[in-house]
Protein backbone atom coordinates (compact mmCIF):
# COMPACT_ATOMS: atom_id res chain seq x y z
CA UNK A 1 0.00 0.00 0.00
CA UNK A 2 1.20 3.25 -0.63
CA UNK A 3 1.93 6.56 1.41
CA UNK A 4 -1.45 8.05 -0.88
CA UNK A 5 -3.30 5.41 0.05
CA UNK A 6 -2.62 4.61 3.45
CA UNK A 7 -3.40 8.58 4.23
CA UNK A 8 -6.89 7.95 2.40
CA UNK A 9 -7.43 4.72 4.52
CA UNK A 10 -6.51 6.66 8.03
CA UNK A 11 -8.37 9.44 7.32
CA UNK A 12 -10.81 10.46 9.96
CA UNK A 13 -14.69 9.46 8.70
CA UNK A 14 -17.27 12.11 8.57
CA UNK A 15 -20.81 11.21 9.97
CA UNK A 16 -23.65 13.42 9.83
CA UNK A 17 -26.63 13.66 12.39
CA UNK A 18 -29.72 14.86 11.60
CA UNK A 19 -31.66 14.90 15.02
CA UNK A 20 -35.42 15.12 13.83
CA UNK A 21 -36.59 16.44 17.65
CA UNK A 22 -35.04 19.63 17.56
CA UNK A 23 -34.36 19.94 13.58
CA UNK A 24 -30.44 20.64 14.10
CA UNK A 25 -27.38 18.78 12.58
CA UNK A 26 -24.26 17.54 13.67
CA UNK A 27 -20.82 16.48 12.37
CA UNK A 28 -19.30 13.53 14.42
CA UNK A 29 -15.60 12.22 13.11
CA UNK A 30 -15.03 9.03 13.99
CA UNK A 31 -11.66 6.93 13.24
CA UNK A 32 -12.03 4.28 10.09
CA UNK A 33 -11.53 1.72 12.48
CA UNK A 34 -13.38 2.79 15.62
CA UNK A 35 -16.75 1.30 16.57
CA UNK A 36 -19.69 2.45 15.27
CA UNK A 37 -20.81 2.22 19.32
CA UNK A 38 -17.75 5.24 19.96
CA UNK A 39 -19.75 7.69 17.60
CA UNK A 40 -22.99 6.67 19.12
CA UNK A 41 -21.67 7.05 22.57
CA UNK A 42 -20.83 11.11 21.16
CA UNK A 43 -23.57 12.00 19.83
CA UNK A 44 -25.41 10.86 23.04
CA UNK A 45 -22.61 12.80 25.18
CA UNK A 46 -21.90 15.88 23.47
CA UNK A 47 -25.52 16.67 21.78
CA UNK A 48 -27.89 14.67 23.43
CA UNK A 49 -26.44 15.34 27.11
CA UNK A 50 -27.96 12.16 27.97
CA UNK A 51 -28.18 8.05 28.27
CA UNK A 52 -29.23 6.16 25.42
CA UNK A 53 -33.22 5.34 26.50
CA UNK A 54 -35.64 2.33 25.02
CA UNK A 55 -37.26 4.43 22.27
CA UNK A 56 -34.74 6.38 21.06
CA UNK A 57 -34.20 5.84 17.04
CA UNK A 58 -31.59 5.86 15.12
CA UNK A 59 -31.32 4.93 11.32
CA UNK A 60 -29.16 5.16 7.86
CA UNK A 61 -31.04 8.11 5.96
CA UNK A 62 -30.28 6.23 3.07
CA UNK A 63 -32.16 2.89 3.76
CA UNK A 64 -33.52 3.36 7.35
CA UNK A 65 -31.52 0.42 8.53
CA UNK A 66 -31.22 0.64 12.21
CA UNK A 67 -27.89 1.85 13.55
CA UNK A 68 -27.79 0.15 16.87
CA UNK A 69 -28.02 -3.15 15.32
CA UNK A 70 -24.62 -2.15 14.00
CA UNK A 71 -22.51 -1.01 17.34
CA UNK A 72 -19.96 -3.49 17.34
CA UNK A 73 -18.55 -2.89 13.84
CA UNK A 74 -15.89 -0.59 13.20
CA UNK A 75 -17.21 2.61 11.42
CA UNK A 76 -15.29 1.78 7.61
CA UNK A 77 -16.57 -1.66 7.42
CA UNK A 78 -20.49 -0.32 8.41
CA UNK A 79 -20.14 2.31 6.28
CA UNK A 80 -18.96 -0.32 2.73
CA UNK A 81 -21.58 -2.62 3.71
CA UNK A 82 -24.71 -0.42 5.30
CA UNK A 83 -24.51 2.86 4.96
CA UNK A 84 -22.13 4.24 2.44
CA UNK A 85 -23.22 8.33 3.18
CA UNK A 86 -23.17 8.11 6.88
CA UNK A 87 -26.18 10.32 7.02
CA UNK A 88 -28.21 8.92 10.24
CA UNK A 89 -31.49 10.20 11.33
CA UNK A 90 -32.37 10.14 15.16
CA UNK A 91 -35.87 10.55 16.69
CA UNK A 92 -36.21 10.16 20.87
CA UNK A 93 -39.27 8.26 22.11
CA UNK A 94 -42.71 9.73 21.28
CA UNK A 95 -45.97 8.76 22.87
CA UNK A 96 -49.75 8.04 21.56
CA UNK A 97 -52.17 5.59 20.58
CA UNK A 98 -52.08 2.69 18.49
CA UNK A 99 -54.09 1.83 15.25
CA UNK B 1 -56.77 19.83 29.73
CA UNK B 2 -56.85 23.72 28.76
CA UNK B 3 -53.94 24.43 27.54
CA UNK B 4 -52.30 27.90 28.27
CA UNK B 5 -52.17 30.09 24.89
CA UNK B 6 -48.67 31.78 23.89
CA UNK B 7 -47.74 34.88 23.55
CA UNK B 8 -48.69 35.57 19.66
CA UNK B 9 -45.98 37.28 18.91
CA UNK B 10 -43.19 35.32 20.75
CA UNK B 11 -45.07 32.59 19.45
CA UNK B 12 -45.12 33.10 15.64
CA UNK B 13 -41.45 33.95 16.07
CA UNK B 14 -40.24 31.13 17.77
CA UNK B 15 -41.95 28.80 15.22
CA UNK B 16 -41.07 30.74 11.56
CA UNK B 17 -37.21 30.61 13.59
CA UNK B 18 -38.20 26.39 14.25
CA UNK B 19 -39.48 25.72 10.90
CA UNK B 20 -36.98 27.57 9.09
CA UNK B 21 -34.05 25.43 10.95
CA UNK B 22 -35.88 22.36 10.42
CA UNK B 23 -36.74 23.33 6.56
CA UNK B 24 -33.13 23.89 5.73
CA UNK B 25 -31.13 21.37 7.96
CA UNK B 26 -33.75 18.33 6.88
CA UNK B 27 -33.81 19.38 2.86
CA UNK B 28 -37.84 19.12 2.45
CA UNK B 29 -37.73 21.19 -0.60
CA UNK B 30 -35.95 18.77 -2.74
CA UNK B 31 -38.04 15.83 -0.94
CA UNK B 32 -41.50 17.56 -2.78
CA UNK B 33 -42.28 19.60 0.67
CA UNK B 34 -43.91 22.90 0.66
CA UNK B 35 -45.18 25.79 3.28
CA UNK B 36 -47.44 27.96 2.89
CA UNK B 37 -47.95 30.40 5.20
CA UNK B 38 -51.32 31.27 6.24
CA UNK B 39 -51.22 34.16 9.06
CA UNK B 40 -48.31 34.57 11.56
CA UNK B 41 -49.66 31.80 14.16
CA UNK B 42 -50.36 29.31 11.06
CA UNK B 43 -48.71 27.46 7.67
CA UNK B 44 -49.76 24.74 5.94
CA UNK B 45 -47.35 22.12 5.07
CA UNK B 46 -47.87 19.81 1.96
CA UNK B 47 -46.54 16.77 2.90
CA UNK B 48 -45.72 14.00 0.12
CA UNK B 49 -47.20 10.59 1.03
CA UNK B 50 -45.33 7.76 -0.37
CA UNK B 51 -46.54 4.31 -1.59
CA UNK B 52 -44.34 1.31 -1.19
CA UNK B 53 -44.11 1.59 -4.69
CA UNK B 54 -43.06 5.22 -5.05
CA UNK B 55 -45.97 6.91 -5.94
CA UNK B 56 -46.85 9.71 -4.10
CA UNK B 57 -50.12 11.48 -2.76
CA UNK B 58 -49.89 14.83 -1.18
CA UNK B 59 -51.51 15.71 2.13
CA UNK B 60 -52.32 18.96 4.10
CA UNK B 61 -51.16 19.54 7.58
CA UNK B 62 -52.18 22.91 9.00
CA UNK B 63 -49.59 23.62 12.11
CA UNK B 64 -50.61 26.50 14.05
CA UNK B 65 -48.61 28.38 16.95
CA UNK B 66 -51.46 28.72 19.53
CA UNK B 67 -49.47 27.28 22.30
CA UNK B 68 -46.09 27.30 21.36
CA UNK B 69 -43.63 26.43 22.01
CA UNK B 70 -44.57 25.44 25.62
CA UNK B 71 -46.63 22.94 23.97
CA UNK B 72 -46.36 21.14 20.34
CA UNK B 73 -48.19 22.87 17.52
CA UNK B 74 -51.54 21.98 16.69
CA UNK B 75 -52.41 19.82 13.69
CA UNK B 76 -55.02 19.49 11.43
CA UNK B 77 -55.17 17.84 8.49
CA UNK B 78 -57.10 19.87 5.87
CA UNK B 79 -58.24 19.78 2.29
CA UNK B 80 -56.60 21.72 -0.41
CA UNK B 81 -59.77 24.13 -0.73
CA UNK B 82 -60.81 27.86 -0.27
CA UNK B 83 -59.83 28.45 3.28
CA UNK B 84 -58.27 25.10 4.18
CA UNK B 85 -61.62 23.47 5.73
CA UNK B 86 -60.60 20.21 7.96
CA UNK B 87 -60.37 16.93 6.12
CA UNK B 88 -62.50 14.27 6.81
CA UNK B 89 -62.33 10.42 7.18
CA UNK B 90 -63.78 8.72 4.13
CA UNK B 91 -62.30 11.91 1.30
CA UNK B 92 -59.25 11.62 -0.21
CA UNK B 93 -58.05 14.35 2.00
CA UNK B 94 -57.61 11.84 4.69
CA UNK B 95 -54.76 8.77 4.54
CA UNK B 96 -54.97 5.28 5.80
CA UNK B 97 -52.17 5.03 8.20
CA UNK B 98 -51.42 1.31 9.62
CA UNK B 99 -48.87 -0.59 11.73
CA UNK B 100 -47.97 1.78 13.92
CA UNK B 101 -47.89 1.60 17.97
CA UNK B 102 -47.36 5.46 18.90
CA UNK B 103 -49.98 6.98 16.51
CA UNK B 104 -53.49 7.31 15.50
CA UNK B 105 -56.10 9.63 13.41
CA UNK B 106 -58.98 10.06 14.91
CA UNK B 107 -61.63 12.06 12.26
CA UNK B 108 -63.59 13.10 15.46
CA UNK B 109 -62.67 12.85 19.30
CA UNK B 110 -64.58 13.59 22.53
CA UNK B 111 -62.93 14.35 25.78
CA UNK B 112 -65.40 15.45 28.62
CA UNK B 113 -64.44 16.73 32.27
CA UNK B 114 -66.28 14.39 35.32
CA UNK B 115 -69.39 16.66 34.48
CA UNK B 116 -69.52 15.88 30.93
CA UNK B 117 -69.00 19.00 29.24
CA UNK B 118 -66.90 19.07 26.50
CA UNK B 119 -63.05 19.96 26.85
CA UNK B 120 -62.07 18.68 23.45
CA UNK B 121 -64.10 17.58 20.56
CA UNK B 122 -62.74 17.52 16.76
CA UNK B 123 -59.80 15.99 14.53
CA UNK B 124 -56.98 14.51 16.67
CA UNK B 125 -53.77 13.41 15.52
CA UNK B 126 -53.02 11.43 18.24
CA UNK B 127 -48.93 11.38 19.09
CA UNK B 128 -47.00 13.33 22.17
CA UNK B 129 -45.75 15.95 19.64
CA UNK B 130 -49.14 17.71 18.83
CA UNK B 131 -51.00 19.90 21.08
CA UNK B 132 -54.12 18.52 20.43
CA UNK B 133 -52.45 14.96 22.31
CA UNK B 134 -52.24 17.21 25.31
CA UNK B 135 -56.00 18.87 24.60
CA UNK B 136 -57.12 15.48 24.81
CA UNK B 137 -55.78 14.54 28.27
CA UNK B 138 -53.59 11.61 26.72
CA UNK B 139 -50.58 10.81 29.00
CA UNK B 140 -46.98 10.37 28.12
CA UNK B 141 -44.44 9.22 29.74
CA UNK B 142 -41.79 11.57 30.93
CA UNK B 143 -39.46 10.23 27.57
CA UNK B 144 -42.37 10.86 25.26
CA UNK B 145 -43.49 13.80 26.88
CA UNK B 146 -42.75 17.43 24.47
CA UNK B 147 -39.92 19.14 26.26
CA UNK B 148 -39.34 22.77 25.06
CA UNK B 149 -35.97 23.24 24.18
CA UNK B 150 -35.76 19.86 23.00
CA UNK B 151 -38.66 19.22 21.14
CA UNK B 152 -39.56 21.55 18.39
CA UNK B 153 -41.29 21.75 15.11
CA UNK B 154 -39.16 19.24 13.83
CA UNK B 155 -40.24 16.18 15.71
CA UNK B 156 -43.98 16.81 14.85
CA UNK B 157 -43.13 17.12 11.14
CA UNK B 158 -40.62 13.99 11.16
CA UNK B 159 -43.39 12.05 12.74
CA UNK B 160 -45.67 13.33 10.38
CA UNK B 161 -43.63 11.85 7.53
CA UNK B 162 -42.83 8.77 9.16
CA UNK B 163 -46.61 8.26 9.13
CA UNK B 164 -47.05 9.19 5.52
CA UNK B 165 -44.49 6.78 4.29
CA UNK B 166 -44.14 3.08 3.84
CA UNK B 167 -44.91 0.90 5.13
CA UNK B 168 -47.44 2.58 7.33
CA UNK B 169 -48.98 4.53 4.43
CA UNK B 170 -51.67 3.04 3.05
CA UNK B 171 -53.59 5.32 0.68
CA UNK B 172 -56.05 7.72 0.71
CA UNK B 173 -59.27 6.74 2.68
CA UNK B 174 -61.16 7.82 -0.60
CA UNK B 175 -60.14 8.21 -4.27
CA UNK B 176 -58.41 11.13 -5.14
CA UNK B 177 -60.00 13.82 -8.51
CA UNK B 178 -58.22 12.88 -11.56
Amino acid sequence: MNEKSETMKDKDLKVTVHDEDDGSVLKIEGEPQERVEAVVQRLYHDHLHRERREGDRLRCDANGDDVFAHLSEDLQAYRSTHCRELVWNFLGDQGGASV
Amino acid sequence: MILPPADPVVAARTFRSHLDTYWLNSGRDSKGWTCTQIDELHTVVTIPARHADDGVDPYYVRLGAEYYDAYPPTVLIVAPEEGWPRARAGTPWWPIVTSLNWCALHDTYSYCDPQGQPLFEGQLVCFSMTAEYYMSNHGPTEEQRWTPGRHTVAATLSRLGEILSPPHYGGPSAARPV
